[in-house]
């Protein structure tokens, strides 16, 4: 279990490899951005399509995730404490609830407009289905048995699997402190198993 | 995906072979994910930064101003504007975007935002992003045209091709 000198752990280590290609970035320079993207794009990719199923919002997601770095950088409202990541996935975390919330919105106006004109067209429940229908049936099982899961659980597990994050940068990045995380994980990572191990994600 | 998860972060609590076998099946799932996107992805993010743009489109749904106009008109303005008929949107949401930066643009935004509860039922949230209010601008323009052009008697059912000529 996690302990109580997890409480007092230190912040992650400066990275100084991504504070320098951050710095070139702010300066504009496009191989820094580039550098950038290929070590951070598809990491935040698979993170928010984790959560919405659907490709092409995904990506849009993504790339609004990248625009507001480039934007917050060109105000110079980012101060550079070695914790790049931390801060670009509590952005992409910020985007994705964005999005999340469009989303329901999105779905009770296309209810109500097939109610209306007696038509069936996909909401974003039936998309993120259909991203997964191109998916083996073990993914296909994990990824209804996270969607059990609440929020916060599935929060941390797919900062860690999803995003690839250390335990260190997910603590910067929900702010909370480093044991917690570690306790909040372990849980997860038990409630999941235990939906896989009941069967409960083949529940209609 | 880079892997840049340090085992010095550890002692973590105890973790079964279960356990251990649901975080690399976990580790699989995600790498599948970001493995996902063909090899433009890169090149397309780096264009939205280069260009500060996200991608825009708008949603379109049934308003009672919608459904006075016939499905094939629906189409044909979707195929103008260059959005998808119940697609959505997106950015043109920004949390707390109301940045608007002199009071002409912020009366335009304002107008806009009417037209667009109008036409969108409130499903749109402008921004006072310049290319974004110029999508916008031609989406209703066109919209408007359409609107216009539908309230004249036809001979007949107007299919896409006679309206995209009045357009």
């Amino acid at each position: 279990m996690a302990t109580a000198e997890h409480e007092a752990d230190p912040p992650p280590a400066p990275d100084h490899v991504a504070a320098a290609i951050v710095a070139r970035a702010s300066a504009g320079d496009q191989d820094a951005w580039r550098l950038l993207v290929d070590r951070y794009a598809r990491r935040v990719y698979a993170l928010v399509r984790a959560r919405v199923g659907d490709a092409h919002i995904a990506e849009e997601v993504t790339q609004s995730v990248f625009v507001t770095i480039a934007e917050h950088l060109d105000a110079g409202r980012y101060r550079e404490e070695g914790r790049f990541e931390a801060w670009l996935f509590r952005l992409a975390m910020n985007r994705l609830r964005d999005e999340r919330r469009a989303s329901k919105r999105r779905d009770a106006m296309l209810r109500r407009a097939d109610a209306e004109f007696g038509s069936r067209r996909a909401t974003g429940e039936d998309r993120a289905h259909d991203g997964a229908a191109n998916a083996g049936p073990g993914v296909e099982a994990l990824r209804r048995a996270l969607a059990l899961l609440g929020d916060a659980d599935r929060e941390v597990i797919e900062l860690r699997h999803h995003a690839g994050l250390e335990f260190r940068a997910i603590a910067a990045a929900l702010g909370e402190p480093l044991g917690t995380v570690l306790a909040r994980h372990h849980r997860a990572l038990r409630k999941l198993r235990a939906i896989l191990d009941k069967g409960e994600h083949q529940k209609d | 995906m880079t892997d840049t998860r340090s085992e010095s972060e550890f002692p973590r609590p105890a973790r079964s072979p279960e356990d251990a076998a649901l975080e690399a099946r976990l580790d699989a799932h995600a790498q599948s994910l970001s493995t996902a996107p063909d090899r433009g992805f890169e090149s397309r993010v780096l264009a939205g930064i280069e260009n500060r743009r996200r991608p825009s489109a708008v949603i379109v749904h049934a308003t009672p101003r919608w459904k006075r106009m016939a499905p094939m008109a629906i189409a044909a303005a979707v195929a103008l504007v260059g959005v998808g008929v119940f697609v959505m949107v997106n950015p043109l949401a920004q949390p707390g975007a109301g940045r608007a930066g002199s009071a002409g643009v912020a009366v335009e935004l304002a107008s806009l935002q009417r037209e667009l509860d109008d036409w969108f039922g409130g499903a749109v949230t402008p921004t006072n992003d310049g290319d974004a209010m110029e999508t916008i601008r031609d989406t209703l323009e066109t919209l408007r045209t359409l609107e216009a052009a539908l309230a004249e008697p036809w001979p007949a059912a107007p299919d896409l091709s006679d309206l995209m000529e009045v357009l």
